[in-house]
């Protein structure tokens, strides 16, 4: 076929070596992709309204995700924990009324996006997490003067700065 | 006999071979009084910049092997470094996994643009140096279409951390907080001030035990016999253009490798500056360890870092301290570095010019008494 070689010299067991060598390479990849890819979630306890029902904010609660260390919660406060890969686990206390301890069954999830919020006064109403969990848009608002789009857009690229193997900089 | 086959110690020689290590020592016993930093200080400093730039500058030592040169075209190795690291940077993925990752991206862009250079280099047979170093300079180019126009458009990336406001294009600096260091701090000790990071030391032993282990095997042997004469190892059955080329492209992989360590070791990305010194600097610690163009070992390239960057800490604080300019220290290292790679090329000129003469001679000899 190539170079006057028949097919069975070309797919001999070197072929299927290099082959195999590659699959595992591009599979420890995507592995590494997914294991490594760092998300951030907020934790919130501000007051919110999901399919048009208010939920108030909780005058005081607890959380943990995956054992990153407890956090306190006053009312209107946000955290915010990067976490590696998709499918994690929320652990709640809060108080009742009568200040009554009330400690929540560990709650798993998945991520849906890189930047995803996450409502406390919703879990501890007892809505579904997957109700509880959204993306985080954040909202982005115009300071007149000062970094304003036009200016952002207009950053300036320097590649000719230093001549070609400058050896003023730190190596 | 044992006398006869023991070599003199001849001061001269010895001087001749060894120059550029004595100045270097030389200069850091006068600057380390005037500087006045603490031993320990200067060996914290120390080890961290060996475990920095070793894995660049043992890329090197293949090319030297099979007689290529100096290969000033591994700045190709560290664009390819540096486009895994783009990509880990802006697809978030951290930590060492993201290391790794990065490092099977820049693997088979290192590979092509290794084999592109090889086989320039393999038409541009005797003059490599200079080719690899023109190499460089036309890559840098692709590299900047590439990074400056290409990203954003026509390769997806849509990470505001990495793209330009204007939605296409790399930003002048990326900040690798998220890798940053995550090799040397995943296994470290503290001895006092001293920080050890114990797996990137692993890591720079094992690329060395490869490298010995490499000069021994079949294709080892043929570069070697390629390096010292590539008629006679024609001769001998081997495939010199082929092990040329496998020897850049060694010697380009290992760049992207170690690009990848510099980089998390410094957290920080220029996009369009890093690459470019690279490869200048890399070559002077080596030469600075007392490597020639002709031959370089592992000894040369940890000698050549420590004297470096011992250089390189002590002239800065030497010079503000003696004449109230860290400046002038700064000045002081670019020219002595650059001289150095001046002086090392002239004196393997002059030494190469110098044994074909004595050959010359030799041989006259030889038929003057078979006449």
């Amino acid at each position: 076929m190539i170079k006057g070689k028949t097919a069975k010299e070309i797919f001999d067991l070197r072929f299927f070596v290099r082959l195999g060598c590659i699959v595992v390479i591009i599979a420890l990849a995507i592995f590494l992709y997914f294991y490594g890819k760092q998300r951030t979630l907020y934790v919130d306890n501000w007051s919110t309204e999901i399919n048009g029902e208010s939920y108030r904010y909780l005058d005081w609660a607890e959380a943990e995700v995956d054992d990153l260390g407890k956090s306190e919660f006053n009312p209107r406060v946000r955290r915010g924990v990067q976490l590696r890969g998709r499918t994690h686990t929320i652990t709640i206390a809060t108080e009742d009324d009568n200040f009554n301890l009330i400690e929540l069954d560990p709650i798993e999830f998945r991520l849906p996006a890189d930047q995803s919020i996450i409502s406390l006064p919703a879990l501890v109403a007892g809505l579904p997490v997957e109700e509880c969990i959204q993306e985080f848009i954040p909202e982005v608002v115009e300071i007149p003067g000062v970094g304003t789009p036009a200016a952002a857009a207009e950053e300036e690229v320097v590649t000719e700065d230093d001549m070609f193997g400058d050896m003023s900089m730190d190596f | 006999m044992s006398t006869d086959l023991k070599k003199k110690f001849d001061a001269r020689d010895f001087l001749a071979n060894n120059i550029v290590p004595i100045i270097f020592v030389v200069l850091c016993v006068a600057c380390y009084p005037l500087a006045g930093y603490s031993p320990e200080y200067l060996v914290d400093q120390i080890i961290t910049r060996i475990v920095r730039n070793s894995f660049l500058v043992l890329s090197l030592l293949i090319p030297i092997m099979a007689g290529m040169g100096l290969n000033f075209g591994m700045t190709l190795g560290a664009m390819a470094g540096q486009i895994g690291i783009v990509f880990i940077t802006a697809w978030n993925v951290v930590g060492i996994p993201g290391l790794l990752l990065a490092a099977i991206i820049a693997t088979p862009i290192a590979v092509i643009l290794g084999w592109f250079c090889g086989k320039m280099l393999n038409m541009a047979r005797g003059r490599e140096m200079i080719t690899s170093y023109m190499i460089s300079f036309f890559m840098n180019g692709v590299y900047q279409l590439v990074v400056l126009y290409g990203m954003g458009p026509v390769i997806p990336i849509h990470s505001d951390q990495v793209i330009l406001p204007r939605g296409y294009g790399v930003r002048n600096t990326i900040d690798l907080i998220n890798v940053r260091r995550s090799i040397d701090n995943f296994w470290q000790i503290n001895l006092g001030p001293i920080r050890i990071p114990v797996l990137t030391i692993i890591l720079i032993a094992l690329l060395c035990v490869v490298i010995i282990w490499f000069r021994k095997t079949k294709i080892g042997q043929d570069m070697r016999a390629v390096g010292q004469d590539m008629e006679v190892a024609r001769e001998a059955g081997i495939k010199v253009e082929r092990t040329r080329i496998l020897a850049i492209v060694i010697s380009t992989v290992f760049a992207a490798y170690g690009m990848i360590i510099y980089l998390s070791n410094m957290g920080t990305l220029n996009t369009y500056n890093s690459h470019s010194q690279i490869g200048m600097f890399s070559i002077a610690a080596l030469l600075v360890g007392g490597a020639s163009v002709s031959r370089a070992s592992i000894k040369n390239v940890f000698l050549g870092i420590i004297l470096f960057h011992l250089m390189f800490i002590l002239t800065p604080q030497a010079g503000k301290n003696l004449i109230g300019q860290a400046q002038i220290g700064e000045f002081f290292r670019v020219f002595v570095s650059y001289g150095v790679i001046t002086l090392s090329l002239v004196l393997y000129e002059i030494r190469t010019r110098r044994e074909k003469a004595e050959s010359a001679k030799m041989l006259a000899q030889a038929q003057e008494v078979q006449a």
